[in-house]
């Protein structure tokens, strides 16, 4: 037992989804079950821990998207792949323990003495597809069990984050036609939340820039993709000055919005219950009050 | 006037219309056109009193000719300042507005200029212009003004998402005393009118669309636009008049069945103008307010029918309990039940459960059997769930008197929403200091100051929950209902 606790493996990884997975596809190769899966930037060792920098690998990262969507189902992968974006630093631990479990749930239910054998879907499909809808089912459902909870939980956070820059995205325009909204969630939300926005801005082009994360999406035309700002000189943008009747128009909407509210309801903690504070020094309207 | 002193104006003339929701309609992006819509809708921003700020909601003009006692336009109040908004003025704000995403549509209302025809024309107009020259496809919600002619309402109701009549306030009587120039009928009017061209639309559409193997198929070439497919909604004034909880939600119940409203919205009375016809008081019923939306989501969402929330003996919702937990308590026959085992139907019963609580417990319970770790994980509200639930056969808490007066003291709870800073009333006023009782000069602990012999009588304050206080607002509203009757 003493062995086990000073034997522990950390796995470092590059903080990006694809080296998650190559860091859970390193375990499964090397017989190891790691205590814990670190982003290298933030990772703080445990007592006698040993770390191992896993590089990331996009041909394993593939095999493992694979398997996800094998063992736990298109939902079951969605669910893992927004737990994976969250800032949360036990969060990819979680996700590694969450597919451990799905492989030996898969695993511990051979298809050879199974009941339903005859009329399961699993066993038409394809001979690599091993997975037991009853496994899939539970992966998505069981949010009580304490395997799968922590990424269900994770997942729906993200969730609610992506919600949150739905709503407070705010773009100004610049000259030359191009709309710009810088952002800070709380996870790294960019890519989840561009097609939102790619579709129903496609006469303009636009960029979401997310501070926390440095990183950008960028769409024109209904397309879109994402740029990484970290190892840019000044991890800054350097973008155009704003369009003429920008001022304008914001001083339009903070005169709306002061106007809107009736004073006899006043209610801040409502307000900061559905719009939180730490995102307000990007959000037009309340700028100057945070 | 500049046109963000236009916008500021019409805004704070339009902010009392409560309904600002942006649902029910989802429509995918189109290349080239700007906007989509989704389902659930989008809030873009909060205001200081924490409603949501969905749509840009504005009039397009608040120069109004009737003379309604609770409306800051009506024609008698010479204190405003009159505009009004050109409809490419507006169509062009919108779409700015769009652009930034600080809106996810606009949400048009006027006062009755001239005539209701001729106001909803200038509403049409602006909304063409949106929709056909600027092919915008966000939501767009409008307000049907009654007394409009058939034919224009139908051309507004196929250029919006959602229509809308202001039934104002719950009472026939109550409209002809405080909204002389409304009726009963020409509000109903349009309101069926709406209702009517909506199914006819959804009718010829679900023709339209059917495919049979030995016709050729039907469907048009170019998809047309929907007559108003979010349907219609509604809004009345509570506390301007002295109508009844059971009054009122029995009137919803039957707008929702006979009209097919998507929502009716209650809009607590602020007083805004001092008439002698309307309550002199300053109390907004927010607490009252809040329970009608809770009820109204019981016969929404919880499959509840009016007469089992309230009945005519009790015509005003419990203050106390929340109207599911005080349905509870009425029918403790009925429980506890079995979370492992009980209907879905059953379990939305439960005060305590909800919808999203009762799918949860359904899809986990085909995995492993429920207990109360696992309901709290599931996100149930465990602290008024657990009296009316029994987990694997046991019933959760021990020890319980299963009356309906104890468990009625277990699940009271004040309405801590609506109140000016809520959490200022936990604090303790003034910091926290471990040398209170200490002299600054010797060091030694000082006895406590005697407790005053008796505590100064306190003003009578206002109170929310006393008994006099719904008589109070209507005193002088009393005689003038009877002398009408």
């Amino acid at each position: 037992m003493a062995d086990e606790v000073y034997d522990s493996i950390a796995y470092l990884y590059d903080g990006t989804l694809e080296g998650l997975f190559t860091a859970v596809f390193c375990a499964f190769e090397r017989h190891e079950v790691p205590a814990d899966i670190c982003r290298a930037d933030t990772y703080q060792p445990r007592l006698a821990q040993t770390a191992v920098t896993i590089d990331t690998s996009l041909q394993k990262a593939d095999r493992v998207r694979a398997g996800i969507f094998r063992a736990c189902g298109r939902r079951g992968y969605r669910r893992i792949r927004r737990a994976a974006l969250s800032d949360d630093p036990a969060a990819p631990t979680a996700v590694y323990q969450f597919i451990a479990y799905a492989m030996a749930e898969n695993a511990k239910r051979p298809c050879s003495r199974c009941p339903r054998r005859g009329t399961c879907r699993s066993a038409f499909a394809s001979p690599k597809l091993t997975s037991c809808p009853k496994v899939v089912g539970r992966l998505i459902d069981d949010v009580a069990n304490p395997a799968i909870k922590p990424v269900h939980k994770l997942s729906v956070a993200v969730n609610r984050e992506c919600e949150h820059m739905r709503q407070f995205i705010r773009f100004q325009e610049l000259e030359g036609g191009l709309f710009y909204a810088r952002c800070n969630p709380s996870a790294n939300v960019v890519p989840l939340i561009m097609d939102h926005f790619a579709e129903r801005f496609n006469v303009q082009p636009f960029i979401i820039y997310d501070e926390a994360h440095s990183i950008a999406g960028i769409s024109e035309g209904g397309n879109w993709q994402l740029v990484n700002t970290r190892d840019w000189p000044d991890h800054e943008l350097r973008l155009p000055p704003a369009a003429a009747d920008e001022a304008v128009m914001a001083d339009a909407w903070r005169r709306f919005y002061r106007a809107l509210s009736v004073n006899c309801r006043y209610n801040p903690e409502l307000r900061r219950h559905f719009m939180p504070k730490r995102l307000w020094k990007n959000i037009t309207e309340v700028q100057g009050e945070a | 006037m500049d046109i963000a002193r236009k916008l500021e104006l019409l805004a704070d003339a339009a902010k009392y219309d409560v309904a600002c929701t942006s649902s029910g309609v989802q429509r995918s992006g189109k290349k080239g056109q700007l906007g989509a819509a989704t389902q659930a809708g989008c809030c873009h921003s909060f205001t200081p009193d924490g409603r949501c700020v969905t749509l840009l909601k504005v009039l397009m003009t608040n120069v109004c000719t009737c003379d309604c006692a609770y409306c800051v336009n009506r024609v008698s109040n010479h204190e405003i300042e009159r505009t009004a908004f050109t409809p490419r003025e507006l169509a062009d704000l919108t779409i700015g507005f769009y652009r930034r995403n600080f809106i996810e549509g606009l949400f048009l209302s006027s006062g009755v200029a001239g005539s209701p025809d001729h106001t909803t024309e200038r509403m049409i107009e602006s909304l063409r212009i949106l929709r056909h020259e600027y092919g915008f496809r966000g939501y767009i919600h409008a307000k049907a003004i009654p007394g409009t002619s058939p034919e224009l309402l139908e051309q507004l109701g196929f250029l919006c998402d959602r229509l809308s009549v202001n039934m104002e306030l719950p009472s026939a009587d109550s409209l002809a005393l405080l909204a002389p120039d409304k009726t009963k009928t020409n509000i109903l009017a349009p309101m069926r009118q709406i209702c009517d061209s909506c199914a006819e639309d959804a009718e010829s559409r679900a023709l339209a669309r059917r495919t049979t193997t030995y016709l050729a198929q039907r469907r048009p070439k170019k998809a047309s636009r929907a007559f108003a497919p979010a349907g219609q909604s509604t809004q009345m004034i509570i506390g301007a008049s002295p109508e009844s909880d059971h009054h009122i939600l029995n009137l919803s119940a039957s707008l929702y069945r006979s009209l097919s409203m998507k929502r009716v919205f209650f809009s607590a009375y602020v007083p805004v103008t001092t008439d002698a016809r309307l309550p002199q008081t300053d109390a907004v019923p927010l607490n009252r307010e809040h329970r009608l939306y809770q009820a109204d989501w019981l016969m929404r969402f919880y499959e509840f029918s009016v007469d089992e929330i309230i009945d005519a003996e009790n015509p005003f919702l419990d203050l106390e309990v929340d109207p599911k937990a005080a349905w509870a308590l009425r029918n403790l026959d009925q429980f506890p039940v079995e979370v492992n085992t009980a209907s879905y139907e059953v379990l939305l019963r439960v005060p305590g459960i909800g919808v999203r609580g009762a799918k949860l417990i359904l899809r986990a319970r085909r995995h492993s059997s429920l207990g109360e770790d696992e309901l709290r994980k599931l996100g149930i509200a465990w602290k008024r769930a657990r009296y009316f639930v029994t987990c694997k056969g046991a019933y959760a808490v021990p020890g319980v008197d299963f009356s309906a007066a104890w468990l009625r003291s277990q699940l009271a709870a004040p309405i801590d929403g609506g109140r000016h800073g809520r959490r200022s009333a936990k604090v303790v006023p003034g910091q926290l200091s471990l040398f209170d009782g200490l002299d600054a000069q010797t060091g030694h602990v000082q006895p406590k100051a005697p407790a005053p012999a008796a505590l100064p009588p306190r003003a009578p304050a206002l109170s929310r929950t006393s008994a006099a206080a719904p008589a109070l607002p209507f005193a002088n509203l009393q005689p003038a209902l009877e002398a009408l009757f």
